[in-house]
């Protein structure tokens, strides 16, 4: 039986100046996305400020954070800001906690640890939504005595918390403690259906069943009414992510994501130096040009309404829930929206079937 | 006598974000020039109220009063500070400071406000400026390759505030910053002591006075009652006190109280007096263990010619521009209203 997503929601990067991505939000809210997914770029647009000025425009459309790092700011400061923009849209955040590899080694942190720093930020966030005076010594983080406490009572008392880590530890512990997974951007529906073992032993562990967690992906993703054109348009970002501008472990062949990805070790290689090459030329159109459509499609969503559908499939075949169409572009904004909104929306379960 | 160039307020995120947001939009109408916002631990983040001020007023200012580089990295500070200047078509003023709370926090032991201040700022204006940022500084890193902001800032020359009361600070704040905002609970008589020390770094920068912006936060309290405003100011007074901001910041021995008019003999009974009650959880009685004229040293409380009269004491003191900060009065929205429209118009020049 083919697979159904429960939500469909969007996403964009903090690279987009603030009035269009407040407007982006609009739209989507207005499309029918139910949620808005911000990722963090270093060092572009502050998530913050970013969020607050989409709550402050928006209604109904939940907010994600995705994600925030406890290595920039401290977990008390992500508390605070959560629970600020939390009161600010009335109970419409998503927290996503990850470690920004780029961020923390930039700022001189030289082992981040990601499931033990992220465990340790989730129990000190969990400790002060709860009211809780918090006073913590973990190994990555610590709250001293005598503590510290909200002044103030909370919107929500259950803020969801979701990890934005990929490794098996940080997906087990997704499993075990948080309210859900938020996948990277170039996630693939082998890697999505792999990252549910980890995943379904961290829920075991804790008693849990998927009912009790939401299991979400970013999808970097490009809808055009022409397929080559829609590639074309995407390839830029695989440049930079194959030339080592996201974590130095992302593009690495070997790890899960990518023994998973459908991709092999030597095409995965054989792209990579064929990228840096032109890259290390500066010559950035070049490299672009050099990535193969069909690796393209490996990674990447993107192409007409029907290639764009049949794509998302396969993600919701392998288990995905909550697909987050990413960084939906083009040279008309609004038109991508909604005809993102529309392709996928048969892929989306009605509340009667959801209860079936 | 001497008047104010202008006027701004403050407000700490112990309140509400919709009311932090309605009074800017309320002073903005009112004709203050600027709204200041106290991040307090552990209230609500600063950044968001800034962000949910600024998508609601068009004009007035929006200062940082204050960030600490302590609490979130320098380079995550550009990026937000970046962000806020461009939502609110650059009305920011990025004021920053110390923060005990956080120094501790991370396990600092000395934060040597004088040199993680200039840190943080070099690495701040380095971002402004677009350049590709590496630093080792002994509190802050970026380390190589380092990076630049990702986007053109709507401005370059984001203003730079220091929030700082020691001596060396001020000198740093003289010699680099756009300005000083004095903390809550200044005093005419500090304010002019800190203002030679300011002055001091000036001079060695080859800077003016034109060339910079002096603020005090006002802890204040109108209400046409006077003894209404001066029991509305009691509870913040109580609050401070007993628990200190810092453990320095009511240290008898302190700049800060040997110029406040406040002996320390006097100081020291009224703390004790207030931790008592304070310590049995009584803070009703707590406020009300404080005699007036202990409140009148420290607060701006009263009816609105009172004030107007006391405020101007600061300006005589050689601050430019008069932050009245928090309490506001027994009612909140109607006391801002007052203040815009009786006390305004007798301070500013």
């Amino acid at each position: 039986m083919a697979g159904l997503f429960k939500t469909a929601e969007i996403g964009f990067a903090t690279a987009q100046r603030i009035d269009d991505l407040v407007r982006y939000a609009q739209l989507a809210e207005q499309s029918g996305f139910t949620s808005f997914w911000l990722g963090e770029r270093y060092y572009a647009r502050g998530i913050y400020t970013a969020a607050a000025a989409i709550a402050a425009a928006t209604k109904t459309i939940k907010i994600g954070l995705g994600i925030v790092s406890p290595f920039t700011r401290h977990p008390s400061m992500i508390a605070m800001e959560t629970a600020a923009l939390d009161e600010f849209s009335q109970g419409r955040v998503m927290l996503g906690l990850g470690v920004s590899q780029i961020s923390a080694q930039r700022q001189g942190v030289e082992n981040t640890r990601p499931a033990t720093s992220l465990k340790e930020t989730i129990e000190i966030l969990r400790g002060f939504f709860a009211g809780e005076a918090v006073v913590y010594g973990g190994q990555m983080f610590e709250m001293n005595e005598p503590g510290g406490a909200f002044v103030f009572e909370p919107y929500r008392a259950d803020i969801p918390i979701h990890i934005g880590g990929m490794g098996p530890k940080s997906l087990e512990l997704a499993g075990r403690m948080a309210a859900g997974e938020i996948l990277g951007m170039f996630s693939t529906p082998g890697f999505t259906r792999y990252a549910r073992e980890p995943i379904g032993a961290g829920l075991a562990a804790s008693g849990r069943s998927w009912a009790d967690f939401e299991y979400r992906s970013y999808i970097t993703f490009c809808v055009d009414d022409d397929s080559e054109r829609a590639k074309d348009t995407v390839r830029p970002m695989l440049v930079g992510y194959l030339s080592g501008g996201h974590s130095a472990s992302a593009a690495q062949p070997g790890s899960a994501r990518w023994r998973h990805s459908g991709v092999s070790d030597d095409e995965l290689a054989a792209v990579k130096r064929a990228v840096s090459e032109r890259v290390a030329a500066g010559d950035m159109a070049g490299a672009a040009a050099t990535i193969p459509s069909d690796f393209v499609d490996k990674l990447i969503v993107a192409g007409t309404p029907q290639e764009c559908r049949d794509k998302l499939q396969e993600f919701a075949d392998a288990g995905l829930d909550h697909p987050v169409l990413y960084h939906v572009q083009g040279h008309d904004p609004a038109r991508s929206i909604a005809q993102a909104a529309a392709l996928i929306e048969p892929l989306v379960a009605t509340t009667a079937s959801q209860d079936s | 006598m001497a008047r104010f160039k202008s006027v701004d307020i403050g407000f700490a995120s112990s309140h509400r974000v919709e009311d932090m947001v309605r009074w800017s939009q309320l002073a903005e109408a009112e004709g203050f020039d600027a709204v200041w916002l106290a991040e307090l631990y552990y209230a609500r983040g600063l950044i968001t109220t800034c962000a949910a001020v600024a998508a609601a007023t068009s004009k007035i200012k929006i200062g940082f009063g204050i960030i600490s580089p302590f609490s979130r990295h320098p380079g995550v500070i550009a990026m937000e500070t970046a962000t806020l200047d461009e939502l609110s078509g650059g009305r920011m003023i990025l004021g920053m400071g110390i923060s005990q709370i956080a120094v501790d926090r991370q396990g600092v032991e000395n934060a040597r406000a004088a040199v993680s201040l200039r840190e943080a700022m070099e690495i701040l204006r380095s971002f402004f400026a677009g350049e590709q940022v590496v630093y080792d500084g002994e509190f802050f890193k970026m380390t190589a390759p380092g990076s630049p902001l990702f986007f053109e800032p709507v401005r370059r020359d984001v203003p730079i505030h220091l929030g700082v009361m020691g001596p060396k600070s001020l000198e740093l704040a003289g010699r680099a910053a756009d300005g000083v905002l004095l903390g809550m609970f200044s005093t005419p008589g500090f304010a002019k002591w800190a203002r030679g020390h300011i002055e001091q770094g000036l001079k060695s920068a080859g800077r003016r006075w034109e060339d910079f912006e002096y603020r005090s936060y006002i802890t204040f309290s109108v209400d046409k009652n006077a003894a209404k405003a001066k029991d509305a100011a009691r509870g913040i007074l109580a609050a401070y006190l007993s628990e200190g901001v810092s453990t320095s910041a009511t240290n008898a021995e302190s700049p800060r109280w040997k110029y406040s008019g406040a002996t320390a003999d006097e100081l020291l009974a009224v703390k004790a007096e207030v931790g008592k009650y304070w310590s049995q959880g009584d803070r009703e009685k707590a406020g009300q263990a404080i005699p007036v004229d202990f409140i009148d040293k420290l607060i701006v409380a009263g009816e609105p010619d009172e004030c107007a009269e006391r405020l101007l004491a600061y300006a005589e003191a050689g601050v430019d521009i008069a932050v009245p900060y928090q309490v506001m009065g027994p009612d909140p929205d109607a006391s801002i209203r007052l203040a815009a429209r009786e006390i305004l118009p007798k301070i500013t020049a």
